[in-house]
């Protein structure tokens, strides 16, 4: 037999075993529909459909978006008042506290109404003794917290990728620089520096808030964190490259004359999504826990601008009289971060189904 | 060994040098003027001038930080010249705020930092090693659905807010655990009650506790997944093959190659841990570097700031050298590569 003929009877048996297959599976919707292999990307979207876990914190995410920038200015508006405005009125109870959840304060600052007097509700009650609404101070908080919490990741990501492939695909001296520079940086005792930083740059850059796109502070934490967290993804994307820029493909991108960029770019990133998409999902909450625990230090975003932070800080000081203040920027908190920990846990276990236990 | 062990310090040296520069540029060079803040409250010309003087911003940079490094130092070159001995104290400056030596400040803190930081790694390995085994030997049992639920509670939950939490409930409601103080275990002051091991032992329960929780969540998870990894391994299995005992089976073959890379681990995350106690010790009160930090932060002692973080960072590379050098001792493949 001729290898001619040979290949034509193999192709031929492979085309009859898919259409077999074709005719027993699709055959009672008609036979006519062609198999179609599942992308990748599809594949990871069955995975991830199946994670219950990932989607309520996918959706938890989304809410959590549509609260801050919808639900803030929403509610701001009904209740009339604003999250700085301050209510003598709420700050003290009848006992001398900041007034509790559900209450009405009077709206009257001049003290001269005696019966009938305007009021506004606070749902959540004071938020101590400025007598601000904690309610819609955590809403704007939860605005502060995306944008620093993104923010961050973003720069982080960005340096982290943009360094990460360099060292990885050029190696050489330029490997050794950028990994030496990820060695100095890891030594350094990232919050204590975060901390300082932050206190003595945070001055001149608060006040950058693009024209108010951006809450006041939220500039300083971005760069701080962003400055300090990039050798994590960094030494990811390097061992990634390096072990890729071996492979055939590149051989071959760079034999048809492909620039080095244009390998890094359309070669090389795409193999990195995955591993890049969970780890900024994972980043995205630990930077959450970062801007509440330096908004609690004093040294994070600046008041009056409200962050979930600076509401801790603020609560303990009423822990006999109002504890419930101490409770609800953690439980915030709490449920941002578990919602990006559980987003990101089932996008690496849909990425890569042999990582989950 | 030797040659590594020099490669080690020298870079230990370029990351102390590296780690100076840095400290230096951000604490006196970018604050609008450290002269001001120097003076306090006495904004005099004449004061300001002085403190121009002192502190040498009258003169150029790279001498401003050449006196500021040569006072980390612990020779004295100087002192040789005169014919004192070369060996000097390493000096972290003169606090602002109260004219006291940074050193001694810092002296003072550091011990507290240590107690919750290395009570606090006891407590998270007491914690999360029998949890992170027995949910890997039963996986999907109620326990290690629990263990996970631990897992992501501990990792997501702010460590400050576990804190405030357990004050609230087991300081101020249940009077079980005192509202956070610290007692010094060696000297305590004269005239109190709060002093020895007892109480200081007692004190630091619930800072441990909240300190450890992250970690023990993170331990958790890590631990569990190396001992599931270690049982699918062939020689595990030949192990059993052979006919050895299940408990010889776990003591020799599983746990011992599962828990390498947590030794690994503790070693950085105790020295990243220096950085997150600074929460526990401001939830709790206690003395320590943060709260030393946070309270020269507020008064703007900038020696002081900068003294925690030189000396914090100092510590870390101390710490990560010697746990180096300790894995170099018992793992050849490290010191070789």
């Amino acid at each position: 037999m001729s290898t001619k003929e040979h290949d034509r009877e193999v192709i031929g048996s492979v085309g009859g075993l898919a259409s077999a297959v074709a005719v027993e599976t699709h055959g009672e919707l008609g036979g006519t529909e062609e198999i179609r292999a599942r992308g990748y990307w599809e594949q990871v979207w069955i995975r991830f459909r199946r994670d219950k876990a990932a989607i309520a914190g996918g959706v938890f995410i989304i809410f959590m978006f549509f609260a801050a920038y919808g639900g803030a200015p929403l509610a701001k508006h009904l209740l009339g008042h604003g999250p700085n405005d301050q209510f003598i009125l709420a700050a003290l109870n009848s006992k001398g506290a900041p007034t509790g959840p559900w209450s009405h304060v009077s709206t009257d600052l001049t003290g001269t109404c005696t019966a009938h007097c305007p009021t506004t509700l606070y749902i959540l009650g004071s938020d101590g003794e400025l007598g601000r609404d904690e309610f819609l101070r955590l809403l704007y908080g939860a605005q502060v917290s995306l944008e620093v919490a993104l923010g961050a990741t973003i720069v982080s990501m960005c340096l982290g990728i943009l360094l990460g492939s360099i060292a990885g695909y050029f190696g050489g001296w330029v490997d050794m620089i950028v990994s030496r520079l990820t060695e100095i940086v890891m030594a350094f005792p990232f919050l204590l520096f975060v901390v300082a930083l932050s206190s003595t740059v945070g001055q001149r850059l608060n006040d950058i808030t693009f024209g108010g796109v951006i809450g006041r502070g939220v500039f300083t934490l971005v760069t701080v964190i962003g400055l300090f967290s990039w050798f994590y993804p960094a030494r990811i994307v390097r061992a990634q490259v390096l072990s890729l820029r071996e492979k055939e493909f590149v051989e071959a991108a760079r034999m048809v004359g492909a620039s080095d960029f244009r390998i890094i770019r359309s070669h090389l990133l795409p193999h990195l999504v995955a591993p890049i998409i969970v780890y900024s999902t994972l980043i995205v909450a630990q930077n959450i826990l970062f801007e509440a625990g330096l908004s609690f230090l004093g040294v994070g975003i600046p008041l009056p601008q409200a962050s979930w932070g600076n509401l801790l800080e603020e609560a303990p000081k009423y822990y006999t009289a109002q504890p419930w203040l101490m409770l609800w920027p953690g439980l915030t908190v709490l449920l941002a971060t578990l919602a990006f920990n559980l987003l990101g846990d089932g996008l690496r276990d849909s990425f890569d189904p042999r990582s989950s236990h | 060994m030797i040659r590594y062990l020099i490669r080690r310090l020298l870079w230990a040296l370029v990351l102390f040098f590296a780690v100076t520069v840095v400290t230096y540029v951000i604490f006196f060079l970018i604050p609008a003027d450290p002269a001001q803040r120097a003076c306090g409250q006495l904004q005099t010309q004449q004061c300001l001038e002085q403190a121009h003087h002192f502190l040498g911003l009258d003169r150029p940079v790279y001498v401003q930080y050449g006196k500021f490094f040569g006072r980390l130092l612990p020779f004295d070159f100087n002192g040789l010249a005169h014919g004192h001995s070369p060996i000097k104290m390493p000096s972290l400056g003169i606090s602002f705020a109260n004219r006291q030596q940074v050193n001694s400040i810092v002296g003072g803190a550091a011990p507290v930092t240590a107690s919750l930081v290395f009570g606090g790694a006891v407590t998270w390995l007491l914690i999360s090693i029998p949890i992170g085994i027995l949910s890997a030997l039963r996986p999907r049992s109620l326990l290690d659905r629990g263990a996970m639920m631990f897992v992501l509670i501990g990792i997501s939950a702010h460590p400050v807010w576990i804190g405030l939490i357990f004050l609230y409930l087991f300081a101020f409601k249940v009077h079980i655990f005192p509202l956070g103080e610290y007692c010094n275990m060696i000297n305590p002051p004269v005239g109190t009650s709060c002093g020895g091991p007892v109480q200081w032992f007692y004190h630091l329960i619930l800072p441990w506790i909240t300190f450890a929780i992250l970690f023990a969540a993170l331990y958790v998870r890590m631990i569990r997944a190396n001992v599931i990894e270690t049982l699918n391994e062939d020689y595990v299995r030949t192990a059993r093959a052979k006919g050895a005992p299940e408990s010889k089976v776990m003591r020799s073959h599983v746990l011992r190659n599962a828990m390498l890379p947590v030794v690994t681990m503790l070693g950085m995350d105790i020295a990243l841990g220096l950085g997150g106690a600074i929460f526990t010790e401001n939830v709790y009160d206690l003395p320590g570097l943060g709260r030393v930090l946070r309270l020269s932060l507020d008064n703007f002692d900038l020696p002081t700031t900068q003294g925690i973080v030189v000396f914090g960072t100092v510590a870390i590379i101390a710490f990560n050298l010697i746990v180096d050098l300790l894995y170099a001792a018992i793992d050849p493949r490290i010191r070789l590569s």
